[in-house]
Formats: structure tokens, C-alpha cells, sequence
């Protein structure tokens, strides 16, 4: 197990101070603001000019992005502020470039080990073997869509993901612990509140009191967190109402007279009746293939940015670790791939080495290219899509047999 | 394992990271793409009716290997069907002559002027014209700054082997000198891995 640490350590620190994104930058730019004195950044984005964009996420998110920032400082020294006021566009081209990959990362990558190590936890936990459980943490560490998403660009979806694994971790146990540090990953980025629910619905010890209460625990923590900026238009409008919260209810079907049927939330429905059907909450397997296929219907079924591919990761996980058939896993791999060249962001691909060779940004935009060719990208990204969605609505199938899912 | 044998390993092993570290450097410096270069960058932009005179600008190329010249143009609304020609001339030899009507632009776009790469352009005086051939309505602009046509110039980038792997040993050094830990953080990981 140290082993597996030791390399994963050895490979994200080789990586991350060599890959940039903007993203990784921009959000640890809020925590700087007023020299580091403001508490309630809604509002004073609101009241004073600032270029950065709107802070979209919910409070608890920039609380966690102020706890980051001393140890990003440490490790970037004080020039590093300054280096954050510059636009993402043209950051790449600082001479300290890999120092100040390496500090805005660094917190992340603490985390995403952290949670390799909670997976491995997990598993022992809830009677894997060492060895499966030593695969499903090596899966989690090496697979394509953690290295692309928490390493090489610095997303901080680890953010939320950590304490939610913490809470998985007391599931059986301490099931009020569990569900206060879901709220908590809730509170910090939005979904992780979508498996709380569904794990509060399936939990298979104690009554449906028992369970409303839990997933109240979890929505109380969201809503302690929110409680005193609610009343704040501009609050409701950057971060309840903004263009991420509600992306997943896009996808709908016209049922006449301007009513609508939307798709993820009855997806959503549909794997938590099967679920406890199949009471698939006994198991970590269950639990695992739940949350997986959950994850994976919502993101097949929404406009997604390839990086929060990431989610599907800590459960996926459990499921690489103990399936044998994997084709699925290959088409899903190919499908975010077209769908990351086709975004129409070079900084999804070649931007990500520009702290290298910085004039690579002046590479053509691939989307623009094939277009340019005759190539139908629109046709192509919706392919991919579907291929997204269609392995989606597989693992809903599996899930009515689970005995199909997982061999042992 | 004896334990000259696990600090030989681990000596081992740690030249052989920095070796995967510059030949990964190497190989993403050697990738074939282009510098842009905006004459009179930090100046406003400001656009100017075409047909108020014949535009000039003459410039000296800063690199070797220009290969394209993006000129700023403006069509208001899209409604000028103004022609225009664009020349330019290396010298006193005429690289780039082609002529264009409002239709190829938009409210505020780039006229692309590709050529044949001038591998030895460092240094040389190039000289870029726009003027109307036709008035049509009199509505098309081009974009001017510190009194000189608006243009990106790109010049090929693409660096050999040897000047690739030269200029990834200068950075190794110079983290190795500033930016310490950038190193430190992966060696010491391996190196209790290779324990």
C-alpha cells in the first residue's frame, strides 16, 4: 500500500508543476482579495469593480479556497499573489511558472492521495480483500480522468470529493458522521448532496425516520452554510440559480402545455427505486454501483465539462478494481476524449503544456480545424455523447441484475 | 538487500527520473507551432475608413521563419462590400498580393495572409499596404495603432533535437537553482519508492 503512495506521489509531483490551467488559478485569485480580508466574497464581488468573474460556488467552497491559501503561499513565496492577478491567458509565461503550478496544486494533490488512501480504507472496511482493495486505491490514483482532471489541469472537485469519502467511510458505522460530512462535501461543491440523498434512501439499517433524518443531517449542513447569504439576490443569482447548478435539468421532454419532463431527476428516481428494490445498500458493491451509475446518468444526460468526469472516479474505482469486462470503461475513455478535442478550449489539451512551450496556445483550435476540413464536430461531439450516455443507461440495466455486475 | 545496493538503486533511479523529465521536456519543446507577435501591442486600437488614403506600414521581422500576417480589419453591421488590396512586399520583392471585398469580414476580424515560410526573415524590413480599389459605400475599416496598420505577425517554431534538449537542461538548472522544490518533492517520492 505505501508502495502505491510512494509512486503516486512520485508521479502527480512530477506532473503537476509541468501542466497549467487557468481554472487552478483563478479560484485561489478570491482568497487574495482585500488583502485576504474578505469574508462574504459574493458581496464584495458585487460592490467593487473586479475582472475576475462572479464567484459561482456555495460558501463553504471559498472558506476551503482560504484554507488552501497559506499553504499555496508557502510553497510559491509572497510572488506568487502577484503572479494570480495576471490574466490565465498569459500566466503560462512567467519564468516561475512550474513553481506556482506546483503551489496551486499541491493542496489538491494532498487530497486526491488522502482519498486514494480513504478508498483503500473503505474496501478493507467493508470486507474487500487487501489486494482488491490495493487495486481499486491504484485505479483511483493512475486512471486517465484523475491524472487529466485533479493533476495535469488542478481541478478542485477533490475539494468536495474528500470529505464525502470520509462520510462513505462511516457509512455503516456512524451513519450521522457520515452524512455531516456529506453535507459538508455538499456544501462545498453542489453533487455530492445528489449520492447523500440516494445513499440516505438505501441506507439498510433503521427506519424511513431514520433515514429522512439523515439526509436532513446532510441538507442542514448545505443550508447552515448558505443560511446567512440567502436573502442576497446577487447570492441566489451567482450560486443557487447559476448556469452549473441548474445544467442538470436541461435535458427535458415537451409534455405539452409548457410542461416538462426532466430527464436526469427522473433517472435519478428511477436507480433509487431500483436500489432499494434490489437492496442494493447492503454491499459496498451496491453502494458502488449505485452511486456510479448515478453519476454517470447525470453527467451523460447533462452539458458537462469533460473534467468533472472525476466524480464518477471514487466508485468506479471499486468497480474496475472487481470487474473482469471493461469494454465499457474503453468507450467511456474514447468518448470523453473526442468530447475533450472538440470543446473548443486549448487549454483542455494543447494549453495544458504551455508552462513548456508557451507558443503551443498558437496551435490551431482542433474543433475549428476539422470543421475547417469538412468535418461534422457537432455530429461527433454528440456521438461521443451518446456513447456517454448510452454506457450510462447500461450500468442502469445492470444494476435491475446486479448478480450481472460485479463478478467475483 | 545489502545496503549499497539499495542507495546504488535508489542513484540509479533518480537519474533515470531526471532523464524521463528532460526527455519529456524535449520531446513537448520539439513540437512543431508558431510564435504571434502584435505590433504595437500595449497601444488602443482604433479603425480607420479605408478609402481615406492607401495604408503603410513597414516593419522589421523579429524572429526568422515568418510564415503569416493576420491584418485587423472592421465591417460595420456587415453592410460595406467595399474592395480592398492587400500586398506585401519582403523588400522590394512582392511576397503576398491578393484582393478581398466586405463580404470576407466580420463586424471586427483577421484577413489571414499565409505565404511560403521566410526562413531567414530576422532582421529584414517587410511592407504591408491596404488600400481600396473600389468604393462601394465607403464603410470598411482597417485597424490602425500608434498611427501603423493593426497586424499579428507568426513566425514558425520549431525547435531541433539538440536545441530542444540544450534549452531543457538550462531550465532543469534553473530549478534546480530557484525553484528547488520542484524537484525535490518528486525525487524524494521515488526515492523512498526505490527504498
Amino acid at each position: 500500500m505505501k508502495k502505491i503512495i510512494l509512486l503516486a506521489s512520485t508521479v502527480f509531483f512530477l506532473i503537476a508543476p509541468f501542466t497549467y490551467h487557468p481554472d487552478t488559478k483563478l479560484v485561489l485569485y478570491y482568497p487574495t482579495l482585500d488583502q485576504g480580508k474578505v469574508v462574504n466574497i459574493y458581496q464584495y464581488l458585487e460592490n467593487n469593480k473586479d475582472d475576475a468573474p462572479k464567484f459561482h460556488y456555495p460558501p463553504m467552497h471559498y472558506w476551503a479556497l482560504k484554507a488552501e491559501w497559506p499553504i499555496v503561499k508557502l510553497i510559491g513565496g509572497e510572488s506568487i499573489e502577484d503572479w494570480l492577478k495576471i490574466g490565465g491567458n498569459i500566466a503560462f509565461n512567467d519564468s516561475k511558472i512550474y513553481l506556482y503550478n506546483l503551489a496551486t496544486k499541491f493542496p489538491l494533490i494532498i487530497l486526491v492521495l488522502a482519498s486514494g488512501f480513504l478508498i483503500y480504507k473503505i474496501g478493507l472496511k467493508n470486507g474487500l480483500t487487501k489486494k482488491t482493495a490495493q487495486k481499486a486505491m491504484a485505479i483511483w490514483f493512475f486512471n486517465p480522468l484523475t491524472l487529466y482532471s485533479a493533476i495535469i489541469m488542478g481541478q478542485n472537485d477533490i475539494l468536495a470529493i474528500f470529505p464525502f469519502l470520509i462520510g462513505l467511510y462511516f457509512y455503516n458505522n456512524w451513519p450521522y458522521l457520515a452524512f455531516l460530512f456529506m453535507g459538508m462535501g455538499g456544501a462545498i461543491k453542489s453533487y455530492p448532496l445528489i449520492w447523500a440523498v440516494i445513499l440516505g434512501l438505501i441506507c439498510p439499517k433503521g427506519n424511513w425516520l431514520k433515514k429522512i433524518g439523515l439526509i436532513g443531517l446532510s441538507l442542514m449542513v448545505y443550508l447552515a452554510t448558505m443560511s446567512p447569504f440567502l436573502e442576497q439576490n446577487y447570492f441566489r443569482q451567482e450560486v443557487l440559480y447559476s448556469g452549473l447548478s441548474i445544467r442538470m435539468f436541461e435535458s427535458a421532454i415537451e409534455i405539452g402545455f409548457g410542461e416538462k419532463l426532466l430527464v436526469v431527476p427522473a433517472l435519478l428516481v428511477l436507480v433509487t427505486l431500483i436500489a432499494i428494490k434490489n437492496n442494493l445498500g447492503k454491499s459496498l458493491d451496491g453502494q458502488m454501483l449505485v452511486l456510479f451509475t448515478a453519476t454517470l446518468l447525470v453527467l451523460g444526460f447533462t452539458h458537462f465539462h469533460p473534467q468533472w468526469f472525476l466524480w464518477i472516479m471514487p466508485f468506479a474505482s471499486f468497480i474496475l478494481a472487481k470487474s473482469k469486462s471493461k469494454w465499457w470503461w474503453w468507450s467511456l475513455l474514447l468518448s470523453i476524449g473526442i468530447i475533450i478535442i472538440l470543446f473548443g478550449d486549448k487549454f483542455l489539451y494543447w494549453g495544458l503544456l504551455t508552462p513548456i512551450k508557451g507558443n503551443l496556445i498558437n496551435l490551431p483550435d482542433i474543433n475549428e480545424s476539422l470543421k475547417a476540413r469538412g468535418v461534422d464536430t457537432i455530429l461527433l461531439n454528440n456521438l461521443g455523447h451518446s456513447i456517454i450516455s448510452g454506457v450510462a443507461v447500461y450500468w442502469l440495466w445492470i444494476m435491475t441484475n446486479r448478480k450481472n455486475a460485479i463478478k467475483k | 538487500m545489502q545496503l549499497k545496493n539499495r542507495w546504488l538503486r535508489i542513484i540509479f533511479g533518480e537519474l533515470l527520473l531526471i532523464i524521463v523529465l528532460v526527455g519529456g521536456l524535449t520531446i513537448v519543446k520539439m513540437i512543431p507551432c508558431q510564435k504571434a507577435v502584435e505590433n504595437n501591442y500595449e497601444q488602443p486600437t482604433f479603425f480607420r475608413k479605408i478609402f481615406e488614403k492607401e495604408w503603410l506600414t513597414t516593419f522589421k521581422a523579429k524572429a526568422k521563419d515568418l510564415k503569416r500576417i493576420d491584418v485587423l480589419f472592421k465591417n460595420p453591421n456587415l453592410e460595406s462590400r467595399d474592395e480592398i488590396e492587400i500586398t506585401l512586399f519582403d523588400g522590394k520583392k512582392e511576397i503576398f498580393r491578393n484582393k478581398y471585398n466586405g463580404h470576407n469580414f466580420g463586424d471586427t476580424s483577421h484577413a489571414r495572409i499565409d505565404f511560403p515560410k521566410i526562413n531567414d526573415s530576422f532582421g529584414k524590413n517587410f511592407t504591408l499596404t491596404v488600400k481600396e480599389t473600389k468604393m462601394v459605400d465607403g464603410k470598411l475599416e482597417v485597424g490602425i495603432k500608434n498611427n501603423e496598420i493593426n497586424f499579428r505577425q507568426y513566425y514558425g517554431d520549431r525547435a531541433t533535437f539538440g536545441e530542444a534538449l540544450k534549452i531543457s537542461f538550462r531550465e532543469i538548472k534553473n530549478i534546480i537553482l530557484n525553484e528547488k522544490i520542484v524537484l525535490i518533492l518528486p525525487l524524494f517520492f521515488w526515492g523512498m519508492f526505490l527504498w
